[in-house]
């Protein structure tokens, strides 16, 4: 695939051409150049991102429609493909409403933060080799905090809707948390036990050989399950189940700050499906035999998308389990499992190393 | 002990009651399977706690009121698990100064009853723990189902505005503790099914109590009746339940034939025993589809269910031109004959609903998080559901294996061959069980039917009477027990219709369930009731 290599590299060469033109040109200070870089990195890759992101909720609809036995969107463009494009700018256009009695200065800043939260952590996702914006050396730690730092957003947008619906349905957001955390950190663990590293470009380049999936299957199926607790989506979407709490925390939220939750729950969906793949589905490197017929971006994202696919079909087969229930799955069965697969990594350390 | 035989015979229970209370027994008469006795206002009490004690009457079928002008004549239908009578006790009431005594003390049961009576009527039951108005908000004035009301203006508008200074209202009432919430969950809110609010007070994610407050949509059809002449009655019987319309009016008409001395035709009863189990098959897809999407499976279970119950409305469709209000029945028969070629399409459909039912059983019962939702939640034992009220599958799923159409056979269930559905635990997932079970049971009653439909007029007709008398049904709607009570007095309108509704009893059992359970279980237990707000606020 060296003619994709070529392309991105050259286009890549272009563009720091005219930025280091512009830069002789107007007579910035050199220390300036590599934040800008980096910043023009984050751009493009949010805009390709974005079309990503679209596809993703345009088949997510259509996929539920065809498992519901109906046709989902099909007006707007071709096969509905304008649809989300049509229902964005009617968030838009809609009124923004502020309860009387809510916390007016939260009720604003949440919604930004949170979008803004989510956006971070694909900085410092390879999507192939030498696509990243950023490779910092703790990155899996990075993506996990920024992660977890979600549930302390939730419950502060909950409470500053004033509403008692809200707030359970944040306060269910903070406890959730607690119930897939460790599980979800440990069986990332320990893939980090068999690279050595917690940087996602390595840990990427380590599978080149062999998927960690084949290595850590547990781990990969609590990472799975803990993934959809994380990302709160069915069948835990227990902070915002719509039979008893409305809508949870997002009740009192309307127009264009509701339209930046759901932007920002399908960023989260696809930082985490990133993660996912990076850890146990090998990255970038495709399947062998026909690995080298695609480019490895493409591979990336194919698997991103399958698994995706499978979250769907997942959200559309299973009731939801109640708090104590959830909380039970996660403290009395992932948890001890995840321990007990970091400990045989452990104990098989040698002989999984001497397969890579 | 009594032979059944005996049981069946409603002269040994007025024998009885003429040994045990001679003198406060004022007359007694056989109607029907009905064991009519009079007593004094004073007694009542006595004699259905007697009732229930000694004669193991178990449930309050309803309880109405008849306004005579110059006196109140309080009526009491009582049901046996064991045989088909009905014991009826009557009593009259000083109009100015109706009291009585309550039988909630026994018979938890007749609380809603006896606030409705309240209500309607003014009538006061001495030692009822919370007599409060029912449907109307409490400051209304008069007493709506007396002949001599007169409908006054509401200030809805001062009422609407004060309403939200109401909280220190609910605080001084109902004494919260520091930890504890009180929750309106409604008059809007996904689960409810309806306009109405679910109380609930909680401390942490606990339910400590829950109750339902009612009376959003009361459009008053018993008063809303007096006013029109019985076939104008139909359409309006029709709107009492807009899942199970069918069952209804069906209901309706077969108690005005009753009163007005009318056997429909054989094709007719086949044709509507037919439609009636069609209708409950359509009503227990909507509730379990309902159930599924409240527990969270997110609407897939809805979808297919709704795709099944399309075929069953295109089959209403097209006997009837209606897809959810029908209005088929009519006094004498039905509507229309049935079309060429609906037998062989309901054949068909029911064939595709016999084989789709193991996957909609497969994506619950296979599911283990379904069995999490739904196992020992909201459980209501087998002496509490009696107590509480339960009616049909909510009973059945407590272990009572009770149902009219097998007790008190009416249209052609003498004749068919099914079983009763039961379930032993009393929890949501046992009121599955039982639904399930019945939509499995009216297939094989309607397959037993179908081919046998006998040719003939369909429709009699009936000319506009004037009749003098009473006439009592009772039928088995899908959500239970339901039953009509016609009063004419030689008019073209009835005097009184009271109409019994299974979902309001079943809705006031949700306090015996909603105690010390997890939040989250509000959703399953509400969904397991199968709601439908058009008969409860009737």
């Amino acid at each position: 695939m060296s003619w994709f290599d070529d392309m991105i590299s050259s286009s890549w060469e272009f563009i720091v051409s005219i930025i280091l033109t512009v830069f002789h040109v107007l007579n910035i200070p050199d220390w300036l150049l590599d934040p800008v870089l980096i910043l023009t990195k984050v751009i493009i890759l949010l805009l390709l991102f974005s079309l990503d992101l679209l596809m993703i909720v345009w088949y997510e609809r259509k996929l539920i429609g065809r498992f519901h036995n109906r046709r989902s969107v099909t007006e707007t463009g071709k096969f509905g493909l304008l649809q989300n494009i049509a229902d964005f700018v009617k968030l838009m256009i809609k009124e923004d409403i502020i309860p009387k009695k809510a916390d007016k200065f939260l009720h604003n800043l949440v919604p930004a933060l949170f979008m803004f939260l989510a956006m971070v952590p694909l900085v410092v996702i390879p999507f192939g080799p030498n696509l990243w914006a950023a490779n910092i050396e703790t990155s899996l730690i990075f993506v996990v905090a920024m992660l977890s730092m979600t549930p302390g957003l939730i419950l502060l947008g909950g409470w500053a809707g004033n509403n008692k619906f809200s707030a359970i349905g944040a306060f269910r957001s903070g406890l959730q948390m607690v119930a897939y955390e460790l599980p979800m950190a440990i069986a990332a663990m320990s893939v980090v036990l068999l690279t050595n590293s917690l940087n996602l470009v390595t840990i990427s380049t380590a599978q080149q050989r062999i998927w960690f999936i084949a290595l850590q299957p547990i781990g990969f199926l609590i990472f799975l399950v803990t993934s959809v607790m994380a990302l709160e989506r069915m069948p835990f979407d227990l902070p915002e189940a719509e039979a008893e709490i409305v809508a949870g925390w997002k009740t009192e939220f309307g127009s264009l700050k509701f339209g930046l939750f759901m932007g920002a729950e399908y960023v989260h969906v696809f930082v985490v499906l990133s993660l996912t793949t990076i850890l146990f589905l090998g990255g970038w490197y495709g399947p062998p035999v026909i690995g080298p017929l695609l480019p490895p971006v493409v591979w990336f994202l194919i698997k991103v998308h399958l698994l995706f696919i499978f979250y769907v079909w997942v959200r559309l087969s299973y009731p939801r389990p109640r708090l104590d229930q959830l909380l039970r799955i996660g403290w009395r069965w992932l948890f001890p499992l995840a321990l007990l697969n970091l400990i045989v990594t452990a104990l098989l350390h040698p002989y999984l190393v001497a397969l890579i | 002990m009594a032979t059944k035989e005996v049981l069946a015979n409603p002269e040994y229970y007025l024998t009885e009651t003429k040994n045990k209370f001679g003198d406060v027994i004022e007359e007694t008469k056989v109607v029907g399977n009905q064991a009519v006795v009079y007593v004094k206002s004073s007694s009542v009490a006595k004699v259905a706690r007697w009732a229930k004690e000694e004669m193991n009457f178990k449930q309050p079928i309803w309880l109405t009121a008849i306004d005579n002008k110059d006196n109140l004549e309080l009526v009491y239908f009582f049901n046996h698990f064991g045989s088909p009578v009905i014991y009826t006790i009557r009593s009259f009431l000083d109009r100015d100064n109706p009291v009585v005594e309550s039988l909630t003390s026994f018979w938890p049961a007749a609380n809603w009853l006896e606030r409705e009576m309240y209500d309607m009527f003014g009538i006061k039951f001495e030692g009822h723990p919370n007599l409060r108005r029912l449907y109307l908000p409490d400051d209304w004035e008069g007493y709506p189902l007396r002949k001599d009301y007169v409908p006054k203006e509401y200030p809805w508008k001062e009422r609407v505005e004060s309403y939200y200074d109401s909280n220190e209202y609910y605080k001084e009432h109902f004494k919260l503790a520091d930890n504890e919430m009180l929750i309106h969950m409604g008059p809007q809110h996904p689960i409810l099914h309806g306009t109405w609010k679910l109380m609930v007070r909680v401390r942490g994610d606990t339910i400590v109590e829950g109750w339902p407050e009612i009376g959003y949509i009361h459009r008053g059809t018993e008063k809303l009746a007096e006013g029109l002449r019985y076939e104008q009655i139909i359409p309006l019987t029709d709107r009492l339940c807009y899942v199970s319309s069918m069952s209804w009016h069906t209901l309706y008409t077969m108690t005005v034939e009753k009163l007005f001395g009318v056997e429909p035709p054989i094709r007719a009863q086949y044709i509507r025993t037919i439609v009636l189990e069609m209708q409950r098959i359509v009503s227990h897809i909507i509730w379990l589809i309902a159930l599924a999407a409240d527990i969270g499976t997110y609407h897939s279970l809805f979808l297919y269910g709704l795709r099944e119950r399309e075929k069953f409305l295109d089959l209403f469709e097209q006997i009837c031109g209606a897809r959810l209000t029908y209005t088929y029945s009519r006094i004498g028969g039905v509507a229309k004959d049935i079309p060429d070629g609906w037998i062989e399409k309901l054949k068909e459909t029911l064939a595709d609903l016999e084989r789709h039912m193991p996957e909609y059983r497969d994506l619950m019962e296979g599911s283990e998080l379904f069995h999490m939702r739904t196992r020992n939640v909201g459980t209501l034992s087998r002496e509490t559901a009696i107590e509480a009220g339960a009616r049909g599958p909510m009973l059945r799923a407590s272990n009572v294996s009770y149902d009219v159409r097998k007790i008190d056979p009416y249209l052609l269930y003498g004749d068919v061959d099914f079983d009763i559905a039961t379930a032993k635990d009393g929890d949501v997932y046992s009121r599955y069980l039982v639904r399930m079970g019945e939509v499995e049971e009216s297939i094989r009653i309607i397959q037993q039917l179908i081919d046998k439909i006998p040719s003939g007029e369909y429709r009699k007709k009936v000319s506009p009477k004037k009749p003098v008398g009473e006439a009592f049904v009772r039928t088995e709607d899908p959500r239970g027990e339901s039953a009509m009570f016609i009063v004419g007095r030689g008019t073209f309108n009835p005097y009184r219709l009271m109409i019994a509704t299974p979902a309001y009893m079943n809705l006031s059992t949700i306090p015996y369930m909603l105690k010390n359970v997890p939040f989250a279980d509000v959703a399953a237990i509400v969904a397991s009731v199968d709601l439908c707000m058009g008969e409860i606020d009737k």
